[in-house]
């Protein structure tokens, strides 16, 4: 956990493209809010891996949600029993549910419905504003970060250490 | 593109995508096997287990062996096993989580087989039912068949007593009649009255003088007869009261021994009471489990098609809910058409299925039907059993089911073994016919067995065990009324046979029989007693009748000697007439 924080810290310290660090919190986000064992993980998992995402924050997220999602379940599930009910979208449903693939990815469980769509439309704005706080710590919190005495206190620590390990081995 | 791209993730995501799916072809059958032990465990309440299960991709289906559900109420025993198990499945609607066999095949099912080890039970297991114990009820039983001295020592032999009593009352009544008698007019006074009599009525006065002298003699003759009459009158009395009592008693007497025999008789017939449920404790066990057999469909598959139910629809808003949309409204699990081979009696019969769901609304409202119609084999002449059940969300759990089975050969089987009691069923052939219904989850519902060329042994140390083992091989043929009621997944039963009338009447005869010499003994020893007691009272009662008709026949005597009155006595014709004639001259007529 020590060395994914640091490979963070690193990536928001170095020169990694804030889009791939957002990228990254918003899949995590996807992962972490929805059921894991959905088959649209499989996808989140597949653009994770395969594209030049930041994975460490892909996972920090994750883990960050997963645990958000606990509370929030029953707002998903409202949610998700709210769209599922709704008259003007029963012929969707309808029409879906003979769909297997459309039940492969469990369109009619409430928590899985509500809390993709949440994300749908938390995504862009979750997107720019994780790529807006991004640059900000970059160009105006980092050098104000590093002469806080807590932060010195932490370069004197193992997890410190740590993220300079990190960085040497990447040659940075 | 290549900035984009992540070549070794997207690799590494096929490798273990790909992976993965070759893990679950290969591994399909264990974790298969793993997932439908989980699954059925959780609906059984007890454990199931499954030897091997395999999948078949093309067609797609799958192939259990060795299956064993474990009765959560007796984990020592399968509720359920079967050797094979082949099921035809729609691949598409299994991926989608709908259950939809179109073919089933089930074989050498049995029940209530002895499991290797005992089956673990989910804590989370509620018995709807406390189990019947049948064997405990034996020792409820308390049976006590009593010995002919023990009977002899609380029996109430009247007989003695009675030959004191009456002989009490002999006595006082002979003291009474011979005092009675000693007070009698002699004979000859009695005579002298009648002479006397005949003397004043034959005698013919001539004046009116000699009328009043033989009238004042008639008073005399009368006072002196009223006096002597009343004392034969008191003696009638005494002799008629004697003579009641020594008739009455002697007759008392003479039924006595017979009624004291009748009692002790009564004492040696068993308690029906106490033998009243023994049916149940020998065939109770057995019959609950042909009962098994019998409601297999009841009693295995409709419990785990509610249980199965129940789980479907438990919605949580932590876990969410699946909200169906099925407009065609088929069901999420059913099973078109199932044989199931039950292997009965070392033999195998199949019975057909239909509809094996527990979504009937679902199918138009079509039951689940079974039929098992076997014709003649070397164990039964014809094995019938048809019935058909469904779930409703208005109704709940109802159907029925209809049995008629005729001549099975029953083999040699244990019925009881137990506080030193063993019983064995060595033949039998049954008949039996029935109906039960089901309404709103309750059983209800009775038959008959026919059990006849019954032979049956009995061993044991105790006293009633050894009298039993006598009387129980004379019984060859007896009936039980089998009546099921209460919850459908664990129905009571209950036993009623004309077994225990028929044990009681041969226990009876049994300890009859063994008192028999007792009761001769005691029958001669009564009669000898009563005996000597009317030898000597008899000549005494014709004594008393004797002297009690001459008593009588005197007193009617002494009555007609009063019954003459004074006017009785007249003139002579010729004197009434000469002083008639007077009598006119005087008055002028």
């Amino acid at each position: 956990m020590l060395t994914m924080l640091a490979r963070l810290l690193k990536a928001l310290n170095a020169e990694t493209s804030p889009w791939a660090i957002a990228w990254a919190f918003v899949l995590g986000m996807f992962m972490g809010l929805t059921p894991l064992w959905s088959l649209h993980n499989l996808f989140i998992l597949f653009f994770a891996l395969a594209f030049r995402i930041n994975f460490s924050a892909f996972l920090l997220a994750f883990v960050f949600f997963s645990g958000l999602a606990y509370l929030l379940d029953p707002i998903f599930d409202y949610l998700g029993e709210s769209l599922l009910t709704t008259g003007a979208l029963e012929g969707l449903w309808v029409a879906l549910y003979e769909n297997p693939l459309a039940r492969l990815f469990q369109y009619n469980h409430t928590i899985t419905l509500g809390s993709f769509v949440f994300c749908v439309l938390f995504a862009p704005i979750w997107l720019f504003a994780s790529h807006r706080l991004i640059v900000l710590y970059r160009h105006r919190v980092m050098a104000r970060f590093n002469q806080l005495k807590i932060v010195q206190i932490v370069k004197s620590t193992k997890f410190f250490s740590t993220y300079q390990r990190i960085s040497g081995l990447r040659g940075s | 593109m290549k900035n984009v791209i992540r070549w070794p993730g997207l690799i590494l995501f096929f490798v273990v995508v790909i992976g993965l799916a070759v893990l679950i072809r290969v591994f399909a059958g264990p974790l298969l096997k793993g997932g439908l032990e989980y699954g059925l465990t959780r609906a059984n309440g007890a454990e199931v287990n499954i030897a091997r299960a395999q999948v078949h991709w093309n067609p797609f289906g799958i192939e259990l062996s060795e299956i064993q559900v474990t009765d959560p109420d007796q984990p020592e025993l399968n509720r359920f096993q079967a050797s094979r198990a082949q099921a035809q499945i729609r691949f598409w609607d299994a991926v989608i989580g709908r259950i939809h066999i179109t073919e089933l095949n089930v074989r050498d099912v049995a029940m209530g087989v002895e499991r290797a080890r005992p089956g673990r039970v989910r804590a989370d297991y509620q018995s709807e039912r406390e189990p019947m114990d049948w064997r405990q009820m034996l020792a409820d039983l308390e049976i006590d068949i009593p010995s002919v001295d023990q009977v002899l020592a609380r029996s109430d032999i009247r007989t003695p007593a009675l030959v004191e009593r009456i002989e009490a009352d002999f006595t006082a009544q002979r003291t009474q009649v011979e005092q009675a008698r000693e007070q009698l007019p002699p004979r000859e006074r009695i005579e002298a009255y009648r002479t006397r009599m005949q003397e004043i009525t034959e005698a013919r006065p001539r004046t009116p003088q000699e009328l009043l002298e033989l009238r004042q003699r008639l008073e005399a003759l009368k006072t002196d007869v009223r006096a002597d009459r009343e004392l034969v009158r008191q003696f009638v009395d005494v002799s008629e009261e004697a003579v009641r009592v020594l008739r009455t008693d002697l007759e008392a007497l003479r039924e006595a021994p017979a009624q004291d025999l009748a009692r002790i008789r009564q004492l040696l017939s068993f308690d029906q009471e106490s033998i009243s449920e023994l049916s149940g404790i020998l065939f109770g066990p057995r019959v609950e489990q042909w009962s098994r057999y019998a409601f297999m469909a009841f009693d295995v598959i409709g419990p785990m098609l509610a249980r199965a139910e129940e789980q479907e629809t438990r919605p949580s808003r932590w876990v969410g809910r699946f909200i169906d949309f099925d407009r065609e409204q088929r069901p999420t699990f059913l099973i078109e058409q199932a044989g199931i081979s039950i292997h009965f009696l070392d033999t195998t019969v199949t019975s057909d299925w239909q509809n094996i769901t527990w979504q009937h609304d679902r199918i138009g409202g079509n039951p689940t039907t079974f039929i098992l119609n076997s014709t003649a084999s070397d164990w039964w002449s014809e094995l019938y059993f048809d019935g058909e059940f469904r779930l409703s969300e208005l109704r709940g759990f109802s159907g029925r089911q209809d049995w008629r089975v005729r001549g099975v050969n029953l083999p040699e089987q244990g019925l009881l073994d137990q506080q030193g009691v063993s019983a064995r069923l060595l033949s039998a052939a049954m008949n039996s016919e029935g109906r039960v219904g089901i309404q709103e989850g309750r059983i209800d519902g009775r038959g008959l067995i026919r059990m006849s060329e019954v032979d049956m042994r009995l061993d044991g140390e105790a006293r009633w065990a050894q009298i039993l083992s006598d009387v129980i091989s004379q019984v060859n043929a007896f009936d039980m009324n089998v009546s099921l009621d209460g919850p459908f997944s664990q129905p009571g039963i209950r036993l009623r046979s004309d077994l225990d009338n028929q044990l009681q009447q041969l226990l009876t005869t049994a300890l009859r029989q063994e008192a028999d010499t007792h009761l001769a003994s005691i029958r001669s020893d009564l009669d000898a007693r009563v005996q000597s007691i009317t030898s000597t009272w008899e000549p005494r009662l014709q004594q008393f009748t004797g002297l009690r008709d001459q008593a009588r026949d005197q007193n009617a005597l002494l009555a007609d000697l009063l019954s003459i009155e004074a006017d009785d006595l007249s003139l002579g014709e010729q004197l009434e007439d000469r002083l008639r004639d007077s009598l006119r001259r005087r008055i002028g007529g």
